[in-house]
């Protein structure tokens, strides 16, 4: 079942204008009739949680956990539907660590020799973003549902690849996008599906993460032991996934064209053509995005400002949400009839154990209980590899559009046909 | 999503509402999804529109979880006869501005209500409605594990008649939008009813004149010995009054705590209920880094200190003092230990002599806690105040037996030999960056860095040196990272670290010339800690041991 995308409508063929997508169609006429929660409803929009968790299965999912550092942060021992059957790292240090977080015995001493392991069902892939795309194949080639860290890949040809062998195998696949369950994501999904909205018109959203030369942070991100690590040079636009999650996550919508204007730091060694593994230059992104909806969206990932967080504003034509920003502006959700007031905690819907803080705005308890729970219920995930690379595709255009002084370009669409 | 005839336990609709799209729905505008049966109210409808269901059981109660939508109506449960969707008692949350929960009868007359809930966008509570044929009616709000008590009222005579026509339950939305699960029946109640009751600590109660509330919120008794004053709603201006006036001149006092993303808060003294007179001591500028400042009303400010004073969830001491026609606010740490900011003597000469008022205590745009005062009318000494050592050089013993070794600032000695020593370093703070001091054991079984530590001693770090190894440890106790690398010896200089990187924390251990011993990995923590501001301390544990070295190194 791939809940994301069956449309369910009952549109006639050919009803759709030119120049849009069946779903944008969907979207543009369901936002100019003021009908955006049944446009949701149309696209079945998972992501939503029951209000209060119950458990509804003794089922547990055997799983294997690679990567020792952001790894490290999930929740899968706490699962009352999950087990972690092993873990592997290739630095043992950082398998020790893995073991000692989820309290297990048995390491691998790579994902190659872990994915071998019979008794494993899903393996939850949080090693070093060129290597996603092909340790998702390996594992979905081994017959393990796999969720990933993001972003799902760097490449097209490698998106190409991911929705080839994730359709072959009927596996589930899941990118663990934190900035999806941020509370205020998951608050403007649930106001946009009651249509408190109206029909979104703008949204801007960023990541920045400043690691600029000589800081501790550049050190501990881009180098271990003296050694390059694949942050080095990383194209802030090909890690575009913490802001794009915050339009396609609240609207499904998809980003269909890209203008990025990137900037080229002056005297910083980690940057330039030659430089860098990538060939990189550019330490921000600053992009502008249109959906499939004719709607514009403002995106900048910057790895050098004097700023700092994941956040969104949200702009509809009854309604604006806007994050809290590093800045110090507090979060506000403005709205006629709705007064301005602190974001629900949706911690009710996660098991107990569960129910506790975690870095990126929280997210990660939701992560973990969204993958356990696709696989015990046997449904597509909220973040599944179509909206997975709805999120990341653009990212790699706007950052082709970059060497290109911000040309528009259009961005590919992986969705099914 | 299911069909209509896959849905258990639903049984009629009285409802109008278009379809959404050709969206398989059970009724039009309601939708139902599982495996936790969920019925999900998809379509707003300013009237009525109401879902007959099956509730398993049998019993008194009459429950349902109910998880409000944001429009300013209703959604609950309706209790019914033989009509099945026709109310007899509708039990429901109102998701107006003022929220609140509210018992109507079959011609909507309002049986009970407490608005003091206030607003629960989205937030899942369990509605119950218990029968009895001879009390009447009771309801209660919990919340949607059952766990807590959010309102409840008294029996409520209704009539015999009434409660035991009753036979029927619907749930139903009136200009909202909602979600309702796990409707059922039971013969025991999910709380007694209790004197101490949420509802009951309101402030104001109906019939009390002690307080008076101006500008809404949510005020409310933290418990029953009405001790903890509490302002829960994120509201843009609310004070509450005690409504006593106040002496000419004296010196009031209260604890103070800010909730994180609150905008600013104080006490007010000599107000009156338009606010139109009066001063107000008051925690403003940055939001969550501000600085103390003094107000007059009509709003003119009198002063104002630098930013970096006062922090988000942290309590502390407030002080406004009037005397010989002076006036004098300051801000304290929540032991009363140290001055954190302190306005001069503002002459009140040129001003319109202001007459005594009201004590009254206010929050902007967010929600906060104040303590300290009696519930009398009476300002009082805020608790704790001498508990902490005051050791000179910026430091603060909390417990142990802490000396300078030479020049203070240089070398601090703990030398208790049994407990938890801990000495805190206000002035040495900071978010982001690197914590380090320098440590010889000289008989303790453990040394410890508090890093990014909350002077209120609730969050923050430590990077603890055992007889058994190294580890990375929360405030709360909660082991992050161990290693049995490195111990703690007598007599062996270490330097402890403590790193904060956005969400990502970690420790090293470091000996006297700097070479690396061990180092955790990175633990992912709350991302609150980006911003967060916390400071220095040290600990150690049954036995002594010299400090020294200590800093922090900023990172942008």
């Amino acid at each position: 079942m791939d809940t994301g995308h069956c449309g369910g409508t009952s549109l006639q063929a050919g009803a759709v204008p030119a120049g849009l997508s069946r779903r944008g169609f969907i979207r543009a006429a369901a936002g100019s009739l003021g009908l955006a929660a049944a446009a949701d409803a149309a696209a079945a929009l998972p992501g939503i949680l029951p209000p209060v968790w119950r458990q509804t299965s003794d089922r547990r999912i055997r799983i294997g956990v690679v990567g020792g550092r952001f790894g490290l942060s999930f929740h899968w021992h706490e699962h009352p539907n999950c087990t972690v059957t092993a873990v592997s790292d290739l630095i043992p240090q950082r398998r020790a660590a893995l073991q000692q977080r989820y309290a297990c015995e048995r390491a691998y001493e790579s994902l190659e020799k872990l994915v071998l392991d019979p008794e494993i069902e899903a393996v939850a892939v949080f090693t070093g973003a060129p290597d996603h795309a092909r340790h998702v194949l390996l594992c979905l080639d081994h017959g393990k549902h796999v969720i990933s860290a993001v972003p799902a890949c760097l490449t097209l040809d490698e998106a190409a690849a991911l929705k080839a062998r994730k359709e072959e195998t009927g596996l589930t696949y899941m990118m663990a996008e934190t900035s999806y369950y941020r509370r205020e994501c998951m608050t403007a999904r649930r106001l946009y599906r009651d249509g408190v909205f109206g029909e979104m018109v703008y949204c801007e959203a960023e990541y920045y993460h400043p690691w600029p030369p000589g800081s501790g942070e550049r050190h501990n991100l881009a180098f271990h032991n003296g050694e390059r690590t694949w942050r080095y040079g990383l194209p802030p636009m090909l890690y575009p996934t913490h802001s794009t999650a915050f339009l396609i996550g609240v609207t499904k919508e998809r980003l269909v064209r890209v203008s990025c204007v990137g900037h080229r730091p002056v005297g910083d060694e980690m940057y330039g053509e030659a430089a860098n593994a990538y060939g990189n230059p550019f330490d921000s992104g600053m992009a502008m995005f249109l959906t499939d909806a004719g709607h514009p969206f403002r995106c900048n990932v910057c790895w050098n400002i004097h700023a700092h967080g994941e956040r969104a504003q949200w702009f509809g034509t009854k309604a604006a949400l806007y994050s809290a920003g590093s800045g110090g502006q507090p979060t506000a959700v403005l709205a006629e009839g709705l007064p301005r007031q602190s974001l629900p905690d949706f911690g009710a819907a996660l098991p107990p154990a569960l129910r506790v803080d975690s870095g990126h705005g929280g997210s990660h308890p939701y992560l973990t209980h969204e993958f356990v729970m696709s696989l015990v219920e046997g449904r597509a995930p909220a973040v599944d590899l179509y909206e997975a690379l709805a999120y990341t595709v653009p990212g790699i255009v706007a950052h082709q559009s970059s060497f290109r002084d911000g040309e528009q370009l259009p961005i590919a669409d992986f969705d099914p046909a | 999503m299911r069909a209509i005839g896959a849905i258990a336990g639903v049984l009629a609709c009285a409802c109008c509402g278009g379809d959404a799209m050709g969206v398989p729905t059970i009724h039009p505008g309601w939708e139902s999804a599982g495996p936790v049966e969920v019925l999900s109210r998809t379509v707003f409808e300013a009237g009525d529109a109401a879902l007959a269901v099956a509730p398993a059981g049998s019993g008194v109660s009459w429950r349902a979880v109910v998880e409000a939508g944001p429009y300013a109506g209703q959604a609950g449960i309706r209790l019914t006869g033989s009509d099945a969707t026709a109310a007899v008692l509708d039990l429901a949350v109102d998701g107006s501005d003022a929220g609140g929960v509210c018992l109507a009868g079959a011609r909507g007359e309002v049986l009970w209500s407490d608005s003091g809930l206030g607003s629960l966008l989205y937030q899942p509570v369990w509605l119950e409605a218990v029968l009895d044929a001879a009390a009447g009616v009771r309801v209660q709000v919990l919340d949607g594990d059952a766990t807590a008590l959010l309102a409840q009222s008294p029996w409520l005579p209704v009539g015999s008649d009434l409660a035991r026509g009753i036979d029927g339950m619907a749930v139903f939305t009136r200009g909202n939008t909602a979600r309702f699960c796990l409707w059922e029946r039971a013969q025991k109640p999910l709380a007694p009813l209790t004197p101490d009751n949420p509802t009951a600590l309101r402030v104001p109660r109906a019939g009390d004149d002690a307080w008076a509330v101006v500008g809404g919120g949510a005020w409310r008794w933290e418990t029953g010995r009405r001790e903890v004053l509490l302002q829960t709603r994120p509201t843009e201006r609310t004070t509450a009054f005690m409504t006593p006036t106040a002496p000419a001149e004296g010196m009031w006092r209260c604890t103070i705590r800010l909730d994180k993303g609150t905008c600013g808060g104080g006490m007010v003294v000599h107000g009156d209920r338009d606010l139109a007179q009066g001063f107000l001591a008051w925690l403003g500028g940055s939001y969550g880094n501000g600085r103390l400042m003094v107000y007059q009303y009509p709003l003119k400010c009198l002063w104002s200190g630098p930013d970096g004073i006062w922090h988000w969830d942290t309590d502390y001491v407030l002080e406004a003092e009037i005397r010989g026609g002076t006036l004098r606010a300051r801000l304290l740490a929540a032991d009363g230990a140290g001055i954190l900011a302190e306005s001069p003597s503002l002459s009140l000469d040129g001003e319109t002599p202001v007459p005594p008022g009201m004590i009254g205590f206010q929050t902007w745009r967010g929600t906060g806690r104040f303590g300290g005062f009696g519930a009398g009318g009476e300002t009082g000494p805020a608790a704790g105040r001498d508990s902490a050592q005051d050791l000179g050089a910026g430091w603060r013993a909390l417990a142990g037996d802490w000396r300078w070794i030479g020049p203070p600032g240089q070398t601090l000695r703990q030398s208790a030999s049994e407990g938890a020593a801990t000495a805190l370093a206000p002035m040495v703070r900071g978010a982001r960056g690197r914590f380090r001091c320098r440590v010889t054991p000289a008989g303790a079984h453990g040394v410890s860095l508090l890093f990014q530590h909350a002077e209120n001693g609730q969050d923050g770090f430590e990077c603890c040196l055992a007889e058994d190894g190294t580890s990375l440890r929360t405030a709360a106790g909660k082991v992050l990272w161990t290693s049995p690398a490195v111990r703690c010896q007598a007599g062996q200089e270490r330097v402890l670290e403590g790193i904060v990187a956005t969400d990502r924390v970690r420790v090293r251990v470091l000996d006297a010339e700097g070479r690396s011993l061990c180092e955790s990995v990175d633990c992912y923590v709350s991302d609150t800690n980006n911003e967060r501001v916390g400071i220095l301390g040290l600990r150690c544990r049954d036995g002594a041991a010299e400090f020294r070295g200590w800093e922090f190194h900023g990172e942008p």
